[in-house]
């Protein structure tokens, strides 16, 4: 049984091991392993030529990472928290996003951007945040959010050998809280695709990351009520899996969309106009959204901010029974 | 026009600075233990750097801005922040004055001109090169002063906070305490450079470092850099040289990357501060015991009675995010509120903050 931490612990020693170009850069990565310890035993093994301890700067590691990247390595680089990417923006969104198209396709810059997304840690404004919306925004990078420990190495080892820039976010309230047996060799899961985490018949739910065991349990007591869920982990946000989105949404004729982030202008928007722009004709329902308030994230009262179970089962049957 | 500044500290001056820097000292001590038994969620020390937060905010008009990082809770309450206050944003509750919205030690207090810092590392450095420029625009003789650590001069923001204060010629002061860590990173690992003041020079900046032990150099050099500073002569980088003697944080394991004899090479600025006091007969070990039972016991009667109060409501979440709450935050609060009221209960938290 390994944790979703221990599984991307487990695919950077595999992508290292595979190809001698990988390396670890970022905060803390060194001989402490990581804040999360995500990196846990890679210097011990490798050394500081390939495990690189940064000096702290968000926007040096993604800039760095570029210039390695473009000069034959290919770096896995690890933003301590999402709420660090920010001050690495520009470097993410301007350079690291565009390089291919501005250089006609001459240079590119693969590099695996790790960082931990999401509350539920007690964390508050700055350890908290869901930054996925701004990437999915931004045509040249590859979004990820992986929720199982299988997902996690896999996804993870396929980005290590992805020919563009992943943006690999991880959610880190699960990454001791899920366990499962995984193959101890590598393998890949494809980008792209998403995952039927459980097939039914009335509601279809999309989400990802650390909201998928929340609408697991949703379902399950969905399930008590009658209720069958088509539950839909997207697994890969940018590019979308629209086909998928829309199979579901063909079956169902029901849509409920939960994410974490704040509401307005989160990645649900895209799946709500998503299903609008191609199966509305199938809907029984309004395409309903349960998310994060358009707050920042608080400290202390962060258990109001979150979707729970409880929240998500609610939009459920609401929009079961819609008539 | 501004007195020139003394080159020592009156005995009387220093045993009340070194009250406030034990003072610093016993919170933090019961603050780790509030920590240890899961009262509150987290906590960073400033064990080492007494001297260097109260030699400095001591060097300063209570109308001077201060822009810190979150280590320098001893610079709110030397201004007279009440205890209680400081305790209750440690709980995030009805007391925290930012209602229960940052992870304790980042305080703010407007009315002590303290403004909150980020968790972001180095943000606040370019804050207050603009402070500095609005008290030259204003000509009001006032300084603004940012804290911040050695891993913040490698933020990009320290770049943009001394190219602009130079630029400028602003009133602000970096006061850098290079406590030799950066969570995991030594200082000899950040950068290439073999002093951190040094990095002044390229800016036009003022640049020295003095002994974070040695409250008497620190409160001289920032009087110093203070008396320039409003004399127009422009801004200074103070980079005080000291040990971080407790990990990171309260979730730091600091075993895993340093040696722990390491903290003994390094001398005790509390320790060193007493030794002085006494050497100079203006402080006995007896007083020494009375000062710390009194605040000790302070400490203790704050925390109980901070303690049991509630954390904010969730109709809290939606204030402050604009100055008037617009109709999607208003209609977004009522269902919140119509939801919770069928179904209370927070969701149990699942995963131990790391750092």
């Amino acid at each position: 049984m390994k944790t979703l931490i221990a599984a991307i612990t487990d695919a950077l020693h595999l992508a290292m091991a595979q190809d001698e170009t990988v390396v670890i850069l970022g905060e803390d990565v060194g001989i402490n392993g990581g804040v999360f310890r995500a990196t846990d035993g890679l210097h011990a093994t490798y050394g500081d030529a390939r495990v690189l301890d940064a000096p702290l700067s968000e926007s040096g590691i993604v800039g760095c990472a570029i210039g390695m990247a473009v000069t034959g390595l290919r770096p896995i680089i690890e933003i301590q928290f999402a709420d660090y990417m920010y001050p690495a923006f520009d470097q993410l969104t301007s350079e690291l996003a565009k390089l291919r198209y501005r250089t006609g396709g001459e240079l590119s810059a693969p590099v695996v951007v790790r960082a931990p997304y999401g509350g539920g840690i007690r964390g508050g404004l700055y350890h908290s945040q869901s930054p996925e919306a701004y990437f999915t925004h931004t045509p040249g990078l590859t979004v990820v959010i992986p929720s199982t420990p299988y997902d996690a190495k896999g996804l993870l080892l396929a980005a290590a050998q992805h020919p563009d820039p992943v943006i690999f976010l991880e959610p880190k309230r699960l990454y001791r809280s899920v366990k499962e047996s995984i193959p101890d060799d590598a393998y890949t899961v494809p980008i792209g695709p998403s995952r039927v985490v459980r097939s039914g018949e009335h509601v279809s739910v999309f989400a990802y990351g650390a909201m998928i065991p929340v609408c697991e349990e949703a379902a399950t007591l969905a399930n008590r009520e009658g209720v069958t869920v088509d539950l839909i982990d997207l697994r890969t946000l940018y590019p979308m899996d629209v086909e998928g989105i829309v199979q579901s949404v063909k079956k169902t004729g029901r849509a409920l969309i939960v994410y974490e982030a704040p509401k307005t202008c989160g990645y649900g928007a895209e799946i709500a106009a998503t299903i609008a722009e191609n199966a509305i004709e199938y809907l029984q329902a309004p395409v309903t959204r349960v998310a994060g308030p358009d707050t920042p994230f608080p400290y202390s009262i962060e258990g109001y901010y979150l979707p729970t179970p409880q929240r998500v089962f609610n939009a459920l049957m609401q929009v079961a029974l819609y008539r | 026009m501004f007195p020139q500044p003394k080159p020592t500290l009156p005995s009387d001056e220093m045993v009340r600075l070194y009250e406030h820097m034990v003072q610093i000292r016993l919170l933090d001590e019961r603050a780790i233990k509030l920590q240890r038994s899961g009262r509150i969620g987290f906590y960073v020390t400033a064990n080492g750097e007494e001297a260097a937060v109260i030699g400095t905010v001591a060097a300063l008009q209570p109308t001077d801005w201060l822009f810190p990082a979150y280590r320098q809770i001893g610079c709110l309450l030397y201004r007279g922040y009440p205890l209680d206050s400081a305790i209750g944003q440690l709980f995030g509750n009805t007391v925290d004055a930012t209602k229960g919205r940052q992870m304790p030690c980042h305080h703010s207090s407007a009315a002590h001109r303290f403004v909150s810092p980020s968790s972001v590392i180095g943000t606040q450095i370019v804050h207050a090169a603009g402070g500095g420029l609005t008290a030259k625009l204003q000509g009001k003789g006032d300084v603004s002063v940012t804290y911040f650590g050695d891993g913040a001069t490698s933020a990009n923001d320290f770049h943009s906070g001394l190219t602009f204060a130079g630029a400028y010629k602003t009133p602000t002061i970096f006061v850098c305490i290079n406590n030799q860590y950066a969570i995991s990173l030594p200082v000899s690992k950040q950068c290439g450079a073999s002093q951190l003041s040094d990095k002044a020079v390229g800016y036009g900046v003022h640049g020295e470092r003095v002994a974070g032990h040695d409250l008497e150099a620190i409160h001289t050099a920032m009087s110093q850099a203070v008396y320039r500073a409003r004399q127009g002569d422009g801004p200074s980088l103070i980079e005080i040289l000291t040990y971080r003697k407790d990990p990171h944080s309260s979730s730091d394991d600091a075993n895993r990357y340093r040696p722990a004899e390491e903290a003994e090479q390094w001398p005790d600025p509390i320790a060193t501060t007493r030794d002085t006091l006494i050497g100079r007969g203006v402080w006995s070990a007896e007083q020494d015991a009375l000062l710390i039972g009194r605040l000790g016991q302070q400490i203790q009667q704050a925390i109980q009675r901070v303690q049991p109060l509630p954390l904010p409501g969730p109709e809290s979440l939606f204030e402050d995010v604009y100055a008037t709450l617009p109709p999607h935050l208003q209609q977004q609060r009522h269902a919140l509120l119509t939801e919770l009221s069928k179904t209370a209960g927070q969701q149990a938290l699942v995963e131990e903050f790391p750092l």
